[in-house]
């Protein structure tokens, strides 16, 4: 089975003190297995809504939505929920590590919930995943006790503790300096070139060097 | 998502923020203990009133005076056929309003005391030597503290006796009959009565008055048929009958409804009078105030903890949306906060009921009103109190929290972060 995400015709609209902002008008797109694709454009351009679209995390006005060939926009959010566990890890701006857990602790938290991995894998799969980062030795360590470019790797390890098709990250290196964001920006390459599909909104220039496809969004629609 | 990680989950969570742990917990667990308390107190001094008036024959015991010449065994039958009765008993044989003179030994001078009919079914409680045997005669229990001279005259508490130096001593009544012929009392005949002390009660929990002593049916009835045998009237007193009996109930509670029966049952052939009654008026304001506060903490209680627990799941907003953003369903969310706070809940419970034993230990052992046993601090706890308790402590914080999470868990993770 071919593993992508198809979205047709998505259309995405908001309503804020009786004033109606379109933020996705139209769009058709496809995301392949294996692939780096990057999505840019201004701020408020539309970007983060099409890629919290993407992952399941908001709803489409109007349209439709495929993973893997499955019609995934009139889901109710159980069904929803299990695909991200399953299919989509996501990465955010702003890491989103609960700050009561340690790094393996957030690592291992999504593996709670699937219950394909059995209880006494998921430490040494979590502490695997850490050591690929290069965090073996910080994962006792609370995310106010590590730099942002560590809390960031762990959040890309967390994405990947499922072993999803998807990877989504939206303005992964923002918080990030120029060192960091290399070695996010080369984490992401690595995982494309290992299988997965990596869609990153940012609007770094510098991420394109890493893409394979570059999208340009303006005003909701694709460029 | 079993259940063991449910549990691993919710105590990961709790481990990594034991201040707010303790402080949830310390919270509940006072609202519990203040609330356990005044409920507890109250329930003792309500119990230990009862208690007291229950002790106290003359507060049990309703006279049924015949309006009109009749049988004595037939108003006795009658009574006795109404509920909550225990014992009926012959008018004369119960008590007297004759006043008695006491003599004795140097330790009693003058000493004068009022006497009522008991038996080893109705009789005060003995706190030392032993009350009456079956078909006892001339002994008589005597209060704990004993006034040795007439108590109208100049009453000094300080002159008190102990009543426990006289048991198994032997005291003397006298009492007199009177001779009203020519218009005024003079003594017609002096009499003599020797009973032995063989037990002492505490009238503050029989509701006694200073030397109230109870002496065996029997001899209450000869005395007062000492009395009333050679009282000599002038020609135009009309004596009573003397055939009324008195009913005994088995609770001061029951008094009122087996009063209105007896009323009932004769109609207006009999006059039915309760002997005593206890002022309950006191007590019955003191249990409607405890009610209301006991009623109005519980609100405080209910109100301190939702807002708590409303507060933390606010503050857990960010995490919930993180949750939810890797996967987890609303339902996984809910099992975990709802495991979270059993867990808070049930250690805020145990900490409670520890704290209530202890406060309980240290009233009983170090506060005692010395002057008075009827109103010795202590708590009365029951199951129902317990029961409330665990409501408090337990479900408020589950219900609360869970109505809570209902709200976030609408929200989509994007803007549980964004609300951060």
């Amino acid at each position: 089975m071919i593993k992508s995400i198809i979205l047709k015709n998505g259309y995405k609209e908001f309503v804020l003190k009786n004033e109606k902002i379109i933020a996705m008008d139209n769009v058709n797109l496809e995301f392949k297995t294996g692939k780096f694709y990057v999505i840019m454009g201004h701020s408020g351009s539309g970007k983060s809504t099409l890629i919290q679209i993407l992952g399941l995390l908001d709803n489409l006005t109007k349209g439709e939505l495929f993973i893997n060939g499955k019609d995934v926009s009139n889901l109710t959010e159980n069904e929803k929920a299990d695909i991200r566990m399953q299919e989509i890890g996501f990465v955010f701006q702003s890491f989103y590590l609960n700050p009561r857990l340690n790094a393996l602790e957030n690592v291992m938290l999504p593996m709670y919930i699937n219950s394909k991995i059995e209880k006494k894998e998921r430490k040494e799969k979590a502490t695997k995943l850490l050591s690929s980062f290069g965090l073996e030795n910080r994962k006792k360590h609370y995310p106010k006790e590590l730099s942002g470019g560590e809390q960031q790797r762990i959040a890309i390890a967390r994405a990947l503790a499922n072993d999803p098709n998807f990877i989504l990250a939206d303005e992964p290196t923002g918080n990030l300096d120029i060192k960091n964001e290399k070695i996010v920006f080369d984490t992401l390459r690595n995982l494309a070139d290992n299988g997965k599909s990596v869609i990153v909104v940012s609007h770094n220039e510098n991420i394109k060097n890493y893409a394979d496809e570059v999208i340009y969004i303006e005003n909701g629609k694709v460029r | 998502m079993n259940i063991l990680d449910c549990i691993f989950l919710s105590y990961m969570n709790l481990k990594n923020r034991k201040k707010n742990v303790y402080t949830t917990i310390i919270l509940i667990s006072l609202a519990v203990v203040i609330f356990v308390i005044s409920l507890s107190y109250t329930n003792k001094f309500l119990e230990s009133m009862e208690k007291a008036i229950n002790k106290n024959i003359s507060y049990r015991t309703i006279a049924v005076i015949p309006n009109y010449e009749t049988s004595q065994e037939e108003i006795i039958k009658k009574v006795l056929n109404v509920s909550n009765i225990v014992k009926v008993v012959p008018q004369k044989e119960y008590y007297t309003a004759v006043d008695i003179e006491n003599i004795d030994n140097n330790l009693l001078d003058n000493a004068s005391v009022s006497i009522q009919g008991a038996n080893e079914d109705i009789q005060p409680s003995i706190i030392e030597g032993r009350g009456f045997y079956k078909n006892e005669n001339d002994v008589c229990i005597i209060p704990e503290k004993f006034y040795p001279y007439n108590l109208d005259e100049n009453f000094n508490s300080e002159d008190l006796i102990d009543g426990k130096t006289l048991i198994g001593k032997d005291i003397i009544i006298k009492y007199y009959s009177y001779d009203y012929s020519d218009g005024i009392q003079k003594v017609n005949q002096a009499f003599e009565k020797k009973l032995t002390v063989i037990g002492i009660y505490n009238q503050d929990e029989n509701m006694a008055e200073y030397n109230d002593c109870y002496i065996s049916f029997n001899d209450m009835s000869s005395i007062i048929s000492d009395i009333k045998e050679n009282t000599v009237y002038s020609e135009n007193t009309i004596v009573a009958g003397g055939n009324g009996v008195f009913a005994i109930v088995d609770e001061a509670k029951n008094v009122k409804s087996v009063e209105s029966a007896l009323k009932e049952l004769g109609n207006d052939d009999y006059r039915v009078i309760i002997r005593s009654v206890a002022n309950t008026e006191l007590m019955e304001s003191i249990q409607i105030v405890c009610v209301i506060v006991s009623i109005v903490l519980m609100f405080i209680a209910f109100v301190n903890i939702t807002i708590s627990t409303i507060k933390s799941a606010i503050e857990r907003k960010y995490e919930i949306g993180m949750q939810k953003a890797i996967g987890f369903k609303n339902r996984q969310i809910q099992w975990i906060t709802f495991t979270e706070n059993i867990i808070i809940g049930s250690l805020s419970y145990i900490v409670a009921i520890a704290l209530t034993v202890i406060i309980n230990i240290i009233l009983k052992k170090y506060i005692i009103d010395t002057n008075s046993q009827l109103y010795q601090i202590g708590l009365n706890i029951d199951i129902i109190i317990c029961l409330i308790a665990l409501i408090i402590s337990l479900i408020v914080p589950i219900i609360s929290s869970f109505i809570c999470n209902i709200a976030i868990l609408k929200k989509t993770p994007v803007s549980l972060n964004k609300e951060r």
